[in-house]
């Protein structure tokens, strides 16, 4: 059982070349991360409503099979968050960069997230959304104002990004995939 | 969104300001004013923008000044007007969302449509979740 399980493992890598990797997206309310999931998923803007409980989608992306659980941002619900922690290999963290007044709040999140236990290697990519929105915060400023530089443990990385538009997706893909490939 | 722009055509027939918080009184009914949360914002710049929040109501001092009143949703739910959606009118007593920046209760539906403007536009809120 346990031989012919790894050989199908091996046989997938081989010859199917897809790695299975579990990601969690989260972030505040309205910083657009159904938006997203469903700009990588189906490369369309849809019409959202406010996520309450969570949608999950398997992204293909060159040789990574993301599976990405999308999970509400209300106040109220994420401390359900840590529910989905287990067996995660990569975060997206999705932040509204036109909101000035909720960056603290975001860190706050972002912060208790890469403390629990199962986080502490995780990749994470935080998407700097709504790069289209009048002041928005440049990746270098959401950086900093999430405190990313003193993060120890976990890669990382701030991509631009207008989820509407598609702008500045594949390139944080890029990245999130081969970050997440070399890890086991 | 039919609902942003009757909210800027509404006329304010009456407003009760004081310090603590104060009630609207535009043509289509009652409704509350809510405050964004000294947390979450210490200025509703939103509301301002919208003409909806008058100047005279900032206190002296800043808005750390005064204590905000804890506004139940019950009890906002309970002023004339609000158990509907402002957008769409569809019925929100169970599931309601608030347009902070225009001081509206709106569905979810329409508060997914708010929220793709940005917070500059409209800040929305869960009555019940935020």
């Amino acid at each position: 059982m346990g031989v012919s399980f790894s050989f199908a493992k091996i046989w997938e890598s081989l010859v199917v070349g897809k790695q299975d990797r579990k990601i969690v997206m989260v972030g505040l309310d309205a910083a657009g991360k159904t938006t997203l999931l469903y700009k990588l998923k189906l490369g369309e803007v849809v019409t959202t409503i406010p996520t309450i409980g969570f949608n999950v989608e398997t992204v293909e992306y060159k040789n990574i099979r993301l599976t990405v659980w999308d999970i509400g941002g209300q106040d109220k619900i994420r401390k359900l968050w840590r529910h989905y922690y287990l067996g995660t290999h990569g975060v997206m963290f999705v932040v509204d960069s036109s909101d000035r007044d909720r960056i603290e709040d975001a860190r706050e999140e972002l912060w208790k997230m890469m403390k629990e236990e199962e986080m502490r290697e995780a990749v994470l990519l935080v998407f700097a959304n709504k790069q289209d929105l009048p002041n928005a915060m440049a990746a270098e400023e959401v950086s900093e104002k999430l405190g990313l530089h003193a993060l120890r443990n976990s890669q990382w990385r701030t991509q631009s990004t207008c989820a509407t538009s598609g702008d500045g997706i594949h390139e944080g893909l890029d990245w999130f995939s081969r970050a997440l490939a070399s890890k086991r | 969104m039919a609902g942003v722009a009757s909210v800027k055509e509404a006329s304010v027939v009456s407003g009760e300001v004081d310090e603590q918080d104060y009630k609207l009184m535009p043509s289509v009914g009652t409704w509350l004013h809510l405050p964004r949360q000294e947390q979450v914002c210490s200025s509703p710049a939103g509301a301002s923008a919208s003409g909806l929040l008058p100047t005279t109501s900032q206190p002296e001092g800043g808005p750390e000044a005064t204590s905000r009143p804890e506004v139940s949703s019950a009890e906002v739910l309970d002023v004339p007007g609000n158990e509907r959606c402002f957008d769409c009118d569809t019925s929100c007593r169970a599931d309601a969302w608030v347009s902070m920046s225009h001081a509206t209760v709106i569905c979810i539906d329409c508060a997914g449509v708010h929220r793709s403007f940005g917070v500059h536009v409209s800040f929305v809120r869960s009555l019940a979740l935020d």
